[in-house]
């Protein structure tokens, strides 16, 4: 190399090596909208996540031509890392959201609401309390997948071994708390009891009515949470027909759950299946037990919303339209795929999931269900509510210090 | 070009002194500055850059999305009347209390255990080592199984006692032991490998010298090898000092800084903060005050290796 192109070479590297730290020495963006490419983050991971959104890839190019290039990261780390791209503007196009945490992304995501009247879009094609809860400040934020009213898994052999009649549509708390005195014996429990958000908040607001926040503000300290949280963590502290807890332990109760060591749990319809096939067991399913006010649930669920920084809305939300069709939301549900937000498409997921007394619950539950409606800062709170809440369960701090400190924290 | 003769004027008395300095060979500046220039850059770009912007952004309300005021000291205010982070501070140094020690103690006790050429000893060092290279997540996953309660310990202290072992992740009391377990399992062998090292590096004569008058195996070690391997205990101690200050997968995947706030440490609030609340103002702030604890500790490690540290061997 003759020194002349070596130094020209040495320049070339050195530009680019600076201006990476500005702006990134890839040509394609996240955001940008070229030759009909549009990008997409989802969570997952693995070789069976990934062959299924490629499906869905190929049905969207088929239908509008564009090619949708999929980014993807665990859920653990999925919305950190959303997050973090939007606030350098720049997040993928089309951004998978889930209910629960869209107020923390609505500064960074577009609504839809112009998108859907200038295109006739169906959005009364999809469940009601999920496309709700995508919905902040009366803006619509993403077009709704899936649909997930927590229900009640419970363990058919452990039930038919003890002889404890199995729950069923109508059975009440006392049945509930009843039923798992009975099952918890031999160093196994009746039920799992753990402080998840999605796990836990069904079961106090069905219980006393409680829920964690309103209009956005969170109120953990009502006199209905307290109660409703006292409550539930005597499952395990004073009752003890729940197994204690380690730590923080995201997957604690659906894990307890189908090792056997609980009889009993609150889980959402898109676990059910993988659920079904981990465990050793016949698994039934029932609604939330009924409280004072008759059964009464929570749902999340998630949907594609399309980021600010996005180039062409009108291409991405095309493509959004085709992502939630029901073509595509059917072979999702086949896949065993989360339980469709587009209740056409539902019944291809009831005739997968095999599971007694699924369709009556699921349809029973999603009738009546209330979406969970959290705080700009949920994904902060829920992190607090399971590291403050062990103690309670526990039986190291009362469960009003917890939801104090959970509040203090939260307000901050 | 007075200062180069002034310089070269001492180093012509001792000429067995190598030439250290590339501007005093003769070599061109511009060729030392290229040489330079990739690690100098990098440091600019990716840590000192950082630095300065983690310090300016300290001063912000600086949120993910959204607009960005200037508050001044409003950041670390709010820090200052933050039980938690007051909690997180506390944690870390009761965990660098905890651990420290003990690290150098467990790590200093196998390497002397292996300086004699016992059998298996290169078997024994790659199995101390194993730990340090397996990832931390396998490691805190494989330990959470061990702790938790209907684990591998629970299930041992039945057998044995007939009743429940605590809840060693669940129990406050409990939870900071089991975290600073675990982080000594994990980490003791790397320093293990810098002792042993040392030891082998000091000069048998000096050890068969102590034996002729008379000192036994314990007064050898801690008269004679122990002053010798001072550098590498200095190393050691200042490196493991800062690395705990900056703790944060053991706690984050064993207990998620819980229960309450007994294993919240300080690089986990940072976190939260920053990634989880996305207010990068706060974060930064809370950045800055780990940063200048770790280099207030490191200085007074300095300050302090004067008087025990020996570098005559």
């Amino acid at each position: 190399m003759q020194p002349r192109t070596r130094r020209t070479a040495a320049i070339a590297v050195l530009a680019c090596v600076a201006g990476s730290a500005v702006a990134g020495c890839s040509t394609n963006a996240n955001g940008q909208v070229h030759d009909n490419r549009v990008t997409w983050s989802m969570w997952g991971g693995g070789s069976a996540d990934l062959a299924v959104w490629q499906q869905v890839i190929n049905q969207v190019r088929t239908s509008t031509g564009t090619t949708l290039e999929l980014r993807m990261a665990p859920f653990a780390n999925y919305f950190t890392k959303v997050g973090t791209q939007m606030s350098a503007d720049n997040a993928a196009c089309i951004v998978s959201m889930q209910s629960l945490r869209i107020g923390a992304f609505t500064p960074g995501l577009l609504p839809l609401d112009d998108l859907i009247a200038k295109t006739g879009f169906d959005i009364g094609a999809f469940d009601k309390s999920v496309q709700q809860g995508l919905t902040a400040d009366g803006k619509t934020y993403a077009i709704a997948y899936d649909v997930g009213p927590l229900v009640m898994l419970y363990n058919k052999d452990r039930f038919a071994a003890a002889g404890v009649a199995e729950p069923k549509a109508g059975w009440t708390m006392d049945d509930f708390t009843s039923a798992a005195r009975k099952l918890t014996a031999g160093g196994k429990y009746g039920f799992v009891a753990a402080p998840g958000d999605v796990y836990m908040l069904p079961m106090i607001y069905s219980k006393t009515g409680g829920l964690p926040a309103k209009d956005g503000q969170l109120q953990l300290t009502t006199p209905a949470m307290k109660r409703g949280f006292a409550w539930y963590s005597d499952l395990v502290r004073k009752e003890k027909v729940a197994p204690p807890l380690a730590g923080v332990d995201l997957a604690f109760a659906t894990a307890e759950f189908i090792n056997g060591n609980a009889a009993m749990a609150v889980d959402g319809p898109w676990d059910v299946l993988s659920v079904r096939d981990q465990a050793k067991f016949k698994v039934g399913m029932a609604p939330i037990p009924a409280g004072p006010n008759g059964s009464r649930t929570l749902s999340a669920g998630s949907g594609f919303g399309i980021s600010k920084n996005c180039t062409d809305p009108e291409k991405a939300f095309r493509a959004i339209a085709a992502m939630t069709s029901t073509e595509t939301l059917t072979y999702l549900a086949k896949q065993g795929r989360a339980l469709p937000a587009r209740t056409a498409a539902q019944s291809a997921w009831f005739d997968n999931v095999k599971i007694d007394g699924a369709e009556q619950t699921i349809r029973a539950a999603s009738a009546t269900a209330t979406p969970l409606r959290t705080t700009a800062d949920w994904a902060n709170v829920s992190n607090l509510l399971y590291q403050f809440g062990v103690g309670a369960f526990n039986g190291s701090s009362s469960p009003q210090q917890v939801l104090q400190d959970v509040q203090a924290a939260g307000d901050r | 070009m007075a200062h180069v003769t002034q310089t070269r004027e001492p180093r012509a008395k001792r000429p067995a002194t190598p030439l250290r300095s590339g501007r005093e060979a003769g070599t061109p500046y511009p060729t030392v500055a290229s040489f330079l220039s990739p690690s100098l850059i990098g440091l600019a770009v990716f840590t000192l850059l950082p630095i300065a912007m983690a310090l300016v952004m300290a001063f912000f309300d600086w949120p993910a999305f959204g607009s960005r005021s200037f508050i001044g000291l409003d950041n670390f205010r709010s820090l200052a009347g933050d039980p938690v982070f007051r909690a997180a501070v506390r944690n870390t140094l009761v965990f660098v209390v905890l651990y420290v020690p003990l690290n150098i103690v467990v790590s200093m006790v196998l390497a002397a255990w292996m300086s004699p050429r016992i059998r298996g000893r290169q078997f024994l060092r790659v199995l101390f080592f194993l730990p340090v290279i397996t990832p931390m997540v396998a490691n805190a996953v494989v330990w959470r199984l061990l702790y938790q309660p209907g684990g591998s310990i629970d299930g041992t202290w039945e057998w044995l006692t007939g009743s429940h072992a605590p809840n060693f992740l669940g129990d406050a009391s409990w939870a900071m032991v089991a975290v600073v377990v675990m982080s000594v399992w994990q980490g003791f062998g790397y320093n293990m490998i810098v002792f042993s090292a040392a030891i082998e590096a000091v000069p048998e004569s000096v050890t068969e010298a102590a034996r002729i008058d008379g000192a036994g195996p314990v007064r050898t070690f801690f008269s004679v090898v122990l002053p010798m391997i001072s550098p590498a205990i200095f190393f050691a101690t200042t490196m493991t000092v800062i690395t705990s200050m900056q703790v944060f997968v053991q706690p984050f995947l064993l207990t998620g800084g819980g229960p309450g706030t007994a294993t919240e440490t300080l690089v986990m609030y940072i976190y939260q903060a920053g990634f989880s609340s996305f207010s990068l103002g706060l974060a930064s702030a809370a950045s800055w005050v780990l940063l200048v604890i770790v280099l207030g500790l490191t200085a007074v490690q300095f300050r302090a290796q004067r008087r025990w540290v020996s570098y005559d061997v």
